[in-house]
């Protein structure tokens, strides 16, 4: 039998054993092996954890003296993720023991000698330099990120939340797709998701492109001959996209305020409501009705949106090359021509993943929804799915979260964008250059 | 041509200014010999001419004010002119020149008592009314909700239903109209109000002027005499009391002082009347008016200062503290009571409707919301067999809800009958609900008694901290009337689930509440400045609206002339003014907001909308650091802490991850750059119950924190900030590093440089654009971030900036606004300044595919 094979069949036995025996690569060995013995010390931790993770626990909170031997659903499904996680790590690692044993084996078969424990450790930092400068930023992404965003699917799936199944007094359970079938077919529910969804879309739509728009006509306007000291125009003009965000956006929702906000204010002295040349009897609701206010929104998001898209197309126009708009005007194109024809479709082109990109973050645009109206005013839809008109998916969720518990329903939709937004975001990486290139 | 152009823009330019001057000039003429605009124009300035004319008609304006629809506007306008400043002035000044010939103290007193109750009576006049009117509106709101409640448990048909609601909405409007009619009575006397006020402008500004005069000369008489004065014992004794005083000890007696020491007496006075004026003049003025045997004209020296710091006072900064209370309660009174009066006179004329059933569901829902709701916060581990009781009542009522509401979605075509089968139920559910929430009732009954005596022996801050919240969230709820459950139901479990104690101190603050009603409305009437002076200012807005207009018309004039004769000019022209708009709209919040730092009030409806206040004053800055509730300070130092470690630690982690994504080729890097891509793409709330249960669970990092786990840290923030930025952040940076040439550090390892070297030498001093850009954007992103820190931070010492603004001017109770406008002053400078600074990096960023969140 060659020493590969025998390798191969150690090492498959435990881990390290056939770099120790057959290789006689002790150092390698001997740091497979203890990280089998470690998996092994804690085999407890794997298998409670998984079968925590399958059941949800058994053990449920009554009666009162039982509450501290109970199972704490949640912190189950936490521990059983995390668990995986780890296991899915040591599986990974008990695979590449194994090929690493048979590699070795093959090389000492034909007759290679293999390097010496200084020399491995030089080959191994060179060849694991990649992993080991990832390593920092990789665990705490698995930890922070990963592991919670798997968790939030794995509560799509479940019924963890107000009023019935929250730990530790109740247990949760997994119920597969029940929640999508309390949306699907509970009116109240269908209502709502119905109506926000399609309202997001809008949203997400008309705010992107209003912004754009808005920077392609101020971008213009800058970009004329007749405009001096452009640069102090842009400086100006970048300033709503430089002021944090919140504070612009609450100092909006006062401005817009029905009864004392200076707009309505300005309306009165200039004689637009309840004066002598009165278009208007009352204060306008700019953030009180339904209507309105989501109008407002999409104005005061211009207002904080244009400035971007303003930066960008300055920076894209002036690339534009001189000759073609010569090449235009000798064949006789006039402004609005060279507009149509030269200008838009340079811009379009060098902008879309950035007007998807911005699609995206419109769709989750939290801020603009939540700081000005709070998701309000309410009536739209039934009070108990706690939504209100101006309210966008994101918007409801984090309602869903912080004010009913309902973190179940609040997951499903989480999935929900997750899966839109994750549709779009690869469709754009898709025509990027690198993936085209298979560079990467 | 040209000059003929130049000549006709001057013309029309001159004509304009003249206009807009004021000076009248015969328009007509002058545009007789122009071009084809000039019947446009002459038309357009005719009408502008006639309409300014109109502005100034006080008759017109009389009658639009009373054609106006806002009962309170109007209201608080006519009261507010007829007992503003200017009458009780004139009284005043009336007393200064009586008090010229009369050396009688009594006098004086009886002239002074005369002016306070004139003042008084008039001024209660409004109060009480709105008083009444809110009076009437609980009384009707209270038998809306027994009619609805009964409602529930009879069998009236929808008719009925109909025909009684319509007796509450004209019960509503008949104490509108009431009220509207009072308000009615004022406006009678406007005219000669108006006259007066013009009268005693000029009686006011001579007698104060005078005031002044005759006060620097006493003041200049008492130094001299305290300087004498305070040689003698007993005065040291007064000075040691005034500083206890001014330290805020407020029982400081002067039995000692003979106050009949002519010198005694002026130091005290002269002290009084410029340091302490509102605490000591409560505590000496017996003692002052019964001196008879005193130099006559010193007292009325005195008097007259009193009079003048009494006037003063009236106006001093301590009553914008009551005034915002006075527009919390107007604001209460006239927006949200009218307002929701009529609109739940609305919803009960939709009774008959399926309005009504939906009503009834979230009724059922709150109920059941609530029930379950106290049941959880109160009924904690010793308390589980009581729960059972509720949950299962509440469960059962819930399931038969659940029914109904199944069988009412299920209606399509024969609704009529159906509905009327689902009302029956739904009545006879709402009874059964009503008879559970009073066993609810019952039995919460009891569970407060447990649970007082768990209070009683354990001092969990936790419990009280919710209660306590809970407590302001009832109170909020009760006063905006917002809650669609009856009132004493409502009462019934709010009272049960907050411990008695509470529940006695909100049945006192409502009894306050109408109270403070009573005397705030005087203060609303006295002190509600926007309003107070808006009748005065009418006059003057109408005129200057005429100059903005005029402007306005000078520029359209000047744009349609230029059309015509000059296209380029006009295309400049049109490019500029649009320009300027979009400034105009760009940075008048930003103005706005800063111009409400500087001012002295507080609430938002104090704030004028000219951003140049009229009186700047730092008192909002000096309140952010002095304030008890904010600790402003601390705010900052937390969010600058973690924005700069979690600037720090972004950097390192992106610039590591990337440049290997970069620079090598290695197994799974593919799927790794794909996983970075999905994974920023995940809303991050759901996932919050996982980082929060995570970071409980991180106990070992104790001897760093100080505290059990990372919840409630800045540790534990920055680490959820610093990985969640990393996937996008590092996408970013290797695509920045893609495009630095390979040769460079290629070259660099041929020569002998490491991995690390080639990349700290080479790939990092060229990559310092997008560094830098991750620099900014991880520095700036926690300072407004809003989410985690709110889920996170528990202790009120660590909260940041972002949860500290927000809460500043979220909830009516905190009319905060210039305040909030003043942190926000000073968050956006700093963070604005450093954006335009690194904004060429910024760019970089942006053209690399960077969105702002």
């Amino acid at each position: 039998m060659n020493k590969a094979k025998k390798a191969g069949i150690c090492s498959t036995l435990f881990m390290g054993l056939g770099q120790i025996t057959v290789n006689k690569e002790y150092m390698k060995g001997i740091i497979f092996a203890v990280i089998e013995i470690v998996a092994l010390l804690n085999f407890k931790f794997f298998t409670s954890g998984i079968r925590g993770l399958a059941t949800l626990g058994r053990v449920t909170g009554y009666p009162v003296e039982e509450v501290a031997k109970s199972d704490h659903s949640i912190r189950l499904l936490i521990v059983g993720i995390m668990s995986s996680i780890l296991l899915g790590i040591i599986v990974i690692s008990y695979i590449f023991n194994i090929l690493d044993a048979i590699h070795s084996g093959k090389k000492l078969d034909r007759g290679f000698s293999l390097p010496n424990f200084k020399r491995f450790m030089k080959d191994f930092w060179d060849k694991a330099f990649p992993y080991i400068m990832m390593a920092p930023a990789l665990i705490l992404v698995v930890f922070f990120v990963l592991m919670p965003i798997i968790f939030g699917i794995a509560l799509a799936f479940t019924n963890y939340g107000f009023p019935n199944n929250l730990p530790q007094k109740n247990l949760v359970s997994w119920v597969g797709f029940g929640n999508i079938s309390k949306i699907v077919k509970l009116p109240m529910w269908n209502n709502a998701f119905v109506g926000i969804f399609s309202w997001t879309v809008i949203w997400a739509v008309l705010a992107t492109f209003t912004c754009f728009s808005g920077g392609l006509l101020v971008a213009l306007l800058l970009n004329s001959k007749f405009v001096k000291y452009k640069k102090f125009w842009r400086t100006i003009f970048i300033l709503p996209y430089s002021v944090p965000g919140l504070i612009s956006l609450l100092v909006w929702s006062n401005m817009l305020n029905g009864q004392f906000g200076p707009i309505n204010m300005t309306l009165k002295q200039f004689g637009i409501i309840d004066t002598y040349f009165g278009v208007l009897k009352t204060n306008i609701g700019w953030l009180s009705d339904p209507l309105t206010a989501r109008i407002t929104v999409i104005l005061v998001n211009l207002w904080l949106g244009f400035p971007y898209f303003m930066a960008l197309l300055t920076g894209i126009m002036t690339s534009i090359s001189e000759e073609m708009y010569e090449a235009a005007e000798i064949d006789g194109a006039t402004n609005i021509q060279k507009f149509r024809f030269i200008t838009l479709p340079m811009v379009i082109i060098a902008t879309t993943p950035l007007i998807i990109m911005s699609f995206s973050a419109n769709f989750n645009n939290f801020g603009a929804i939540y700081f000005l109206t709070q998701g309000g005013p309410s009536g739209t839809y039934n009070p108990a799915v706690n939504a209100g008109a101006t309210d966008i998916l994101i918007t409801w969720i984090y309602k869903l979260t912080i004010d009913k518990q309902m973190y179940n329903i609040a997951a499903l939709m989480s999935l929900i964008i997750f899966i839109i937004i994750g549709g779009f975001s690869f469709y754009n990486f898709k025509n990027t250059k690198a993936f085209k290139d298979d560079e990467f | 041509m040209k000059n003929i152009n130049k000549i006709i823009l001057s013309m029309v330019m001159v004509v304009f200014l003249l206009a807009g001057c004021g000076k009248q000039v015969d328009i007509t003429k002058t545009f007789s010999s122009t071009d084809k605009s000039q019947s446009t124009l002459e038309k357009l300035i005719a009408y502008e001419i006639s309409e300014a004319n109109k502005a100034v008609d006080i008759e017109l304006l009389k009658v639009e004010l009373s054609n106006t629809n806002s009962f309170s506007g109007k209201a608080a306008i006519v009261f507010n002119r007829k007992y503003d400043d200017a009458l009780i002035n004139v009284k005043i000044a009336e007393i200064y020149q009586s008090s010229e010939q009369k050396s009688n103290l009594d006098d004086l007193k009886k002239l002074y008592k005369e002016i306070a109750s004139e003042y008084k009576s008039n001024i209660k006049a409004l109060p009480d009314a709105l008083v009444e009117g809110v009076e009437d509106i609980n009384e009707i709101l209270d038998d809306l909700n027994n009619y609805a409640s009964a409602i529930a448990s009879s069998n009236a048909d929808i008719d009925t239903i109909v025909t009684d609601s319509q007796l509450f909405a004209d019960r509503i409007s008949a104490v509108v109209t009431v009220l509207y009619s009072k308000s009615e009575d004022f406006l009678v006397d406007y005219p000669d109000v108006l006259t007066d006020i013009e009268n005693v402008e000029a009686v006011k500004n001579i007698g104060i002027q005078d005031i002044i005069t005759k006060e620097n000369k006493l003041k200049e008489r008492l130094n001299k005499e305290a300087k004498k004065a305070l040689q003698k014992t007993t005065l040291k004794e007064i000075e040691s009391g005034y500083k206890a005083i001014l330290k805020g000890n407020k029982n400081v007696k002067f039995d000692k002082v003979d106050y009949n020491d002519k010198e005694v007496f002026a130091v005290i006075t002269y002290k009084n009347i410029t340091d302490l004026y509102p605490n000591i003049i409560i505590s000496t003025p017996k003692k002052l008016m019964s001196m008879d045997n005193t130099d006559e004209s010193l007292v009325r020296d005195i008097s007259r200062a009193r009079l003048k710091y009494a006037l003063n006072y009236m106006k001093s900064p301590i009553l914008s503290a009551m005034k915002d209370f006075a527009n919390e309660i107007t604001y209460q009174v006239e927006s949200l009571a009218i307002i929701k009066l009529e609109q739940a006179g609305k919803k009960i004329t939709q009774a008959s409707t399926k309005k009504l059933t939906d009503i009834s569901r979230a009724y059922a829902d709150e109920i059941y919301a609530l029930g379950v709701k106290y049941g959880d916060i109160i009924l904690n581990t010793p308390l589980e067999q009581v729960k059972t009781n509720i949950d299962s009542i509440i469960t059962e009522a819930l399931a038969e809800l659940e029914v109904i509401n199944a069988k009412y979605d299920a209606l399509t075509t024969e609704e009529i009958t159906l509905l009327e089968n689902s009302l029956k139920e739904y009545k006879n559910l709402s009874g059964k609900i009503i008879d559970d929430t009073e066993a609810i009732g019952f039995i919460l009954d009891i569970v407060d008694q447990y649970y007082s005596d768990i209070e009683k022996y354990s001092d969990n801050p936790v419990t009280f901290e919710k209660s306590a919240n809970e407590f302001n969230e009832i109170t909020m709820a009760y006063f905006s009337f917002n809650n669609p459950i009856p009132v004493e139901v409502r009462f019934t479990i709010d009272g049960k689930f907050i411990n008695k104690m509470t529940y006695n101190d909100k049945i006192d603050s409502k009894d306050n509440y109408h109270i403070n009603a009573q005397e705030s409305g005087e203060l609303t009437v006295r002190i509600n400045a926007n309003v107070n002076e808006s009748l005065v200012l009418m006059n003057i807005n109408a005129f200057s609206m005429t100059y903005y207009k005029y402007i306005a018309l000078s520029i359209l004039a000047i744009l349609i002339v230029l059309f015509f004769v000059n296209k380029k000019a006009f295309k400049k022209m049109l490019t500029i003014i649009i320009l300027l708009l979009i400034s105009v709209i760009v940075l008048y919040p930003m103005a706005w907001i800063i111009g409400s730092s500087f001012s002295k009030h507080q609430a938002l409806a104090s704030v004028s909308i000219n951003p140049i206040p009229k009186n700047p004053s730092l008192l909002q800055y000096k309140r952010l650091f002095l304030h008890e509730s904010y600790d402003y300070a601390a705010w900052y130092f937390n969010s600058f802490k973690i924005a700069f470690f979690n600037m720090l630690m972004c950097v390192l982690l992106t610039v590591s991850t990337a440049y290997v994504f970069s620079r090598f080729k290695f197994r799974g890097k593919k799927s790794g750059m794909m996983f970075m891509l999905i994974i920023q793409i995940f809303p991050s709330f759901s996932a919050m119950v996982a980082i929060y249960t995570l970071l409980s669970s991180i106990t070992f990092l104790k001897p760093l924190t100080g505290t059990q786990s990372l919840v409630d840290t800045h540790l534990g923030l920055l680490l959820v900030y610093s990985s969640g930025q990393v996937p996008y952040n590092t996408w970013l940076v290797k695509g920045y590093f893609d495009s630095i040439s390979r040769s460079l550090d290629e070259a660099a390892k041929i020569d002998g440089a490491s991995n690390l070297q080639a990349f700290w030498k080479v790939i990092l001093p060229l990559g310092v654009p997008i560094v830098s850009f991750v620099a900014v954007t991880s520095f700036m992103a926690p300072w407004m971030d809003f989410i985690l820190p709110t889920l996170l931070l528990k202790s009120p010492d660590k909260k940041t900036l972002a949860i500290g603004l927000q809460e500043m001017i979220t909830g009516q109770a905190n009319n905060n606004f210039t305040l909030f406008a003043a942190g926000a002053v000073l968050v956006a400078v700093p963070i604005t300044a450093l954006f335009s600074f690194c904004q060429k990096y910024v760019v970089t960023g942006l053209s690399s595919g960077a969105v702002k969140g």
